[in-house]
């Protein structure tokens, strides 16, 4: 054992892809339907750095990991973001805030109960919502005490907090992912079902296209985008017209004539309203006539049109083209005339076949295209980002916190995220670069803080610091349940994006990664991206809050 | 300037993306259409560090960043290298070694006439071809000599290589980038035509569909397997066919009768193939009922489907479905039945409407699926890889040497890139993801020896290295000018591959990164795969035997 040791102590390059590998593989193995998938990786990572205290990742790894991993989150959950906090971020994160007070005032309650000195229970509270930015604002705060606490325990009240953090801090990740299983399977909640559902509302359905004869007198006569103007928010899009013997890709300004065919695409929801503008369904589909127009599915890969509405290229004009669907990521849509095309997006576009060419310069479609990674804008918001986590922000009580290199990144990423393109830079990453970043950054960041943390853990799992990791386990306990029984049982929100909003309050990637693999969908980002913020202030608020009101009642 | 400095110095994570960023700035600038390209994150690392020794990136950063470049390049080149080998690799190898063998000789007679020592000239030999491992074998070397060297001078020797190695490695890179950039004008050299010469004069050939009708007696009754088994090499694949009035998706089995209509799908030249074995072209195409049979264009993403070949999938059987073309990376071809399938590939299926769902689950058609990386293939193959590097290799003159970390990960990739896969393990990477990661280690690499070698590479400068400059500057140079103009002028390879086969002999991603930026094809990592493990063998030896013949003929004498 002790060469196998010593070996992983002097390669540390080895020991992460090791530990890495394991995680992996245990991470896959199923029992009982339930598989831990990437988060593995830390438990291996924590039972490497059990073995010996030099068995441990260098932190620039890790840091590196985590930057990557967060600003690539927040890219891609920058407009979910925005959207859903104009709907109900504000009650959101009033919810997230009550209950991290909640869970403070607990650490009172077990603080007189148990007797816990004060600095414990503030490093247990920091450890248990696994934040390190509150425990080095609480540790400047016990500073700050210096004139009331003997000056023999002065040294000891300001290492009490980090050693009480190092207890609490595995369980205030392992506890939510354990939590997030159990409450998973007592819910019985099936993801997939879960996923279709949010999507049947959210109208990503199947696409048809169908025929329509021209036969609405309201319509007859009238331009294309006249007719369309009439229905408001039409929802699907129209590729081919045939007028007589000749078939015309439809632009807004072609004419409707009685007994004209229109083809239109969407969902059967959309085509409905399509009948009704058109008049009736035509029995026979208007055939693909194959030398005139046809359609071709085109990658966005250049940066000049990506970031870029899809009305502002004005394609029908230009290049007589329309886009009739289009893909991201997995999932199939009718693209409006305002959606922003992004980076790896495939389109289906309609025109005739000697417009290809043109078209495809124009969007690129390159593979090659849209998996070179833009480093410049990486780095730039990574830079922007990296510097916003340093600057000291000021708090009510006069005292300061920093974002970070999690907090900071994923703010900037955000904005960045929302804003799509400045000038020439396009701050987007596209969608398969962005998820070989994120995966390649999580494992880093999961490998780099298992090692770290395993060692503190495995001393005091053996020398029984049992007290104070049960008192942490309460608290991580109490403010993941409380969580998800208030969100998803009186607020109905969907399994995942309960999930995702506990790994924001507890402002924990590793959580969030395993969210992220059980729901299959990004909903864990977009909620915790909601609450990430202002959980992130209120744990360092109430941490710098505690103790002072533990060491005044002294 | 200072707060600046400190506040950098003390953050390595801001540190690198500056030098990144500012490099991918830097490298996008044209100037008489020459840019740096990604090679400009080694220059602005080289500046950074050279206003600070403590501006350094720690080395477990670029090292898992050289690692996971390494392992990427090799599993991608794979299957070139071991065609190569066959083709020509074993000529080329043997130039490459002579060549490296001839630079050695140069640094011999660089000591014995530039005064330069012992431990001066194999500094400058290992990083004049910019080569770590070497000069960590030379170091090994030196101190196996330590009973001879004087116990006064024993800690001079055993640093001076490492001083004379950092003078020497700047232009090892920015020399040969020069060079390549020099004889690339000199040549006239015009990668966009010696890419379509490669692809038989007309660039990648663009794939057409021809409507065929069955009117060659000589396959009139025969089933379509027995009519393809007439040409040794089709290159073509059929699509639909009609039989009387009924379309259908051509399986192996169907007769062919006179009047049938078939579509063939491939490049012209494969379709002159298909209109002599059919006989006639039919003057209408074949119409695309939309209803009925379809194409799609499906993403390879199954791990099922992955590494397998075409004819083992039974899709005209199971599926009644075939592909009529595939596109990797994004050059199109029409696969034959031999073809292994990759992550990342996009296929066009051509079927009946009803049977998509079942083509599609089987190869699986996710854009996710092709992006997120298996780690665990990955972990066991740079884990394998970093062990490779790890052991040590005797040598004939009684003393060992390691790979290190460059140099196994990449034999390792080599072989297992070559498997393809191991029963559930599929060891390739999608090429989407390949190319992130290629991307990421590689600018991680950059920055962290830019960073590292800049302050060596300002101090010394100053106090007049510039003998040691210009010997390495010579080195790379015979190496390089003589690698070109033999390879270019003798050997008659396309510039595209002469750099890479330079960048290789130089064991330089670098140099690499440069050369497959101005080639914009992947001949440069077929031909640096193919040299570089033989190059880095050779430099290790030559280094270490270097130092032993130096060293001791310096202290008899």
């Amino acid at each position: 054992m002790q060469p196998i040791i010593n070996l992983l102590a002097d390669n540390p390059l080895l020991l992460l892809f090791v530990v890495i590998g394991l995680g992996y593989l245990i991470g896959s193995i199923r029992i009982l339907g339930f598989s831990l998938g990437v988060a593995a990786v830390l438990f291996v990572g924590i039972a490497f750095g059990a073995l010996d205290k030099r068995v441990t990742l260098p932190e620039p790894i890790y840091i590196t990991g985590l930057a990557l991993f967060v600003y690539a989150i927040g890219l891609q959950s920058g407009p979910g973001y925005f959207a859903s906090f104009k709907k109900r971020g504000f009650r959101i994160n009033v919810v997230a805030s009550m209950i991290i007070l909640a869970g403070a005032l607990l650490c009172l309650g077990l603080w007189k109960l148990l007797g816990i000195p004060a600095p414990n229970m503030v490093g247990l509270f920091c450890g248990a919502l696994t934040n390190t930015p509150a425990l080095a604002a609480s540790v400047e705060a016990v500073k700050s005490f210096a004139g009331k606490i003997p000056p023999d325990l002065y040294d000891a009240y300001l290492s009490a907090p980090v050693v009480s953090y190092g207890l609490a801090y595995p369980f205030g990740v392992l506890g939510v992912i354990l939590w997030f299983f159990v409450f998973t399977k007592i819910f019985k909640i099936d993801f997939a079902k879960e996923e279709e559902q949010r999507r049947d509302e959210a109208g990503a359905q199947i696409i048809h296209s169908h025929t329509f004869n021209v036969l609405n007198p309201a319509v007859v006569g009238k331009k294309v985008q006249d007719a369309l103007a009439l229905l408001g928010q039409p929802g699907f899009a129209l590729s081919r017209i045939r007028k007589g013997d000749t078939v015309h890709v439809v632009t807004p300004d072609i004419l409707l004539d009685l007994n004209d065919q229109i083809v239109a695409v969407g969902t059967s929801d959309a085509l409905e309203r399509a009948r009704l503008l058109f008049g009736e369904e035509s029995a026979v589909p208007l055939s693909g006539d194959n030398d005139a127009i046809d359609y071709q599915r085109i990658f966005v890969s250049s940066p000049k049109v990506a970031g870029k509405k899809v009305h502002e290229l004005q394609l029908e004009r230009e290049f007589g083209a329309t886009i009739t669907r289009l893909r991201r990521g997995d999932v199939d849509f009718v693209p409006s005339p305002d959606t922003i095309l992004e980076l790896g997006d495939r389109i289906r576009v309609v025109t005739r076949e000697d417009n290809f060419n043109r078209i495809r310069s124009l969007f690129g479609d390159s593979v090659k295209g849209i998996s070179e990674t833009d480093f410049l804008s990486i780095s730039l918001g990574l830079v922007m980002g990296v510097i916003a986590g340093m600057i000291p922000l000021p708090l009510p009580n006069g005292a300061t916190f920093k974002l970070g290199f999690a907090g900071g990144p994923l703010v900037v990423a955000l904005i960045l995220g929302k804003i799509e393109r400045t000038g020439k830079i396009v701050w987007s990453i596209p969608f398969g670069a962005s998820l070989v970043l994120r995966q390649l950054g999580l494992v880093f960041f999961l490998a780099g803080i298992g090692t770290r943390a395993g060692f503190g853990f495995g001393a005091t799992f053996r020398a029984g610091g049992w007290e104070l990791i049960a008192v942490g386990a309460f608290i991580t306990s109490f403010v993941a349940i409380t969580t998800i029984f208030v969100a998803f049982k009186y607020l109905k929100l969907p399994m995942s994006a309960v999930m995702g909003m506990v790994s924001g309050m507890h402002t924990q990637p590793a959580c969030l990664a395993y969210a992220n693999q059980q729901a299959q969908s990004d909903l864990p980002n977009v909620w915790y991206a909601t609450v990430y913020p202002a959980s992130m202030i209120t744990k360092i608020i109430l941490a710098q809050l505690l103790v002072s009101l533990m060491l005044t009642a002294m | 300037m200072s707060v600046f400095i400190n506040f950098l110095a003390s953050n390595p994570l801001l540190l690198m993306f500056i030098v990144i960023g500012l490099g991918y700035l830097v490298g996008n600038i044209k100037i008489a259409g020459f840019s740096l390209g990604v090679s400009a994150v080694l220059f602005v690392g080289i500046a950074f560090g050279a206003l600070d020794p403590r501006l350094g990136l720690p080395e477990g950063m670029y090292i898992a960043g050289l690692v996971l470049f390494v392992y990427a390049i090799g599993l991608q080149s794979a299957p070139g290298f071991f065609a190569s080998f066959q083709k020509r690799g074993f000529k080329t190898n043997l130039l490459a070694t002579g060549i490296l063998g001839m630079s050695a000789l140069l640094a011999i007679l660089l000591w014995k006439f530039a005064g330069i020592s012992a431990p001066n000239a194999v500094g400058l030999f290992c990083g004049a071809l910019s080569n770590t491992p070497a000069l960590a074998g030379t170091m090994e070397t030196i101190k196996s000599l330590s009973g001879k060297i004087p116990p006064q001078l024993y800690e001079s020797y055993v640093n001076t290589p490492v001083v004379a190695f950092g003078l020497a490695y700047p232009f090892s890179v920015l020399g040969v980038i020069l060079w390549f950039q020099v004889f690339t004008r000199l040549f006239k050299v015009d990668f966009t035509r010696e890419e379509a010469e490669r692809y038989g004069g007309t660039g990648v050939q663009p794939i057409h569909n021809w409507t065929l009708n069955v009117s060659n007696p000589a396959i009139v009754g025969k089933t379509v397997r027995e009519a393809m088994n007439f040409l040794a090499q089709t290159g073509f694949a059929l699509s639909r066919m009609k039989k009387g009035d009924e379309i259908s998706v051509v399986s192996p089995d169907a007769v062919l009768d006179r009047g049938d209509q078939v579509v063939a799908v491939g490049t012209t030249e494969a379709l002159e193939r298909a209109l002599v074995l059919f006989g006639e072209r039919a003057e209408e195409f074949l119409p695309r009922e939309h209803d009925f049979i379809d194409y799609r264009r499906i993403f390879v993403s199954s791990p099922k489907a992955a590494g397998k070949r075409i004819h083992e999938l039974n899709l005209e059987k199971e599926y009644g479905a075939t592909i009529t073309r595939l596109r990797r990376g994004d050059v199109d071809f029409v696969p034959a039945p031999g073809t292994i399938l990759e992550l990342g590939d996009r296929i066009r299926v051509v079927t009946r409407e009803d049977n998509f769902d079942r083509v599609t689950a089987l190869f699986g058609d996710s854009m996710k699926g092709i992006s997120e990386t298996d780690f665990l293939s990955i972990s066991l193959g740079v884990v394998l890889g970093v062990l490779l590097g790890m052991i040590p290799i005797p040598l004939p003159n009684g003393m060992t040497f390691k790979l290190g970390y460059a140099g196994g990960p990449l034999i390792t990739a080599l072989l297992l890139g070559k498997l393809e896969r191991t029963g559930k393990i599929v060891w390739n990477i999608p090429f989407n993801a390949s190319l992130v990661m290629r991307q990421i280690g590689l600018v991680f690499f950059l920055a962290g020896i830019g960073t590292k070698a800049g302050y060596g590479f300002g101090s010394t400068f100053q106090s007049g290295g510039w003998t040691l400059i210009a010997a390495g500057a010579l080195i790379t140079t015979f190496v390089t000018v003589l690698t070109i103009i033999v390879g270019y002028k003798y050997m008659k390879l396309p510039m595209s591959a002469v750099m890479g086969m330079v960048s290789g002999m130089q064991t330089q991603p670098a140099c690499l990164a440069y050369a497959n930026q101005q080639s914009q094809n992947d001949l440069p990592n077929v031909w640096y795969a193919t040299v570089y493990p033989a190059s880095v063998i050779t430099k290790i030896i030559l280094a270490q035997v270097l130092a032993s013949l130096l060293i001791l003929m310096s202290v008899s004498s």
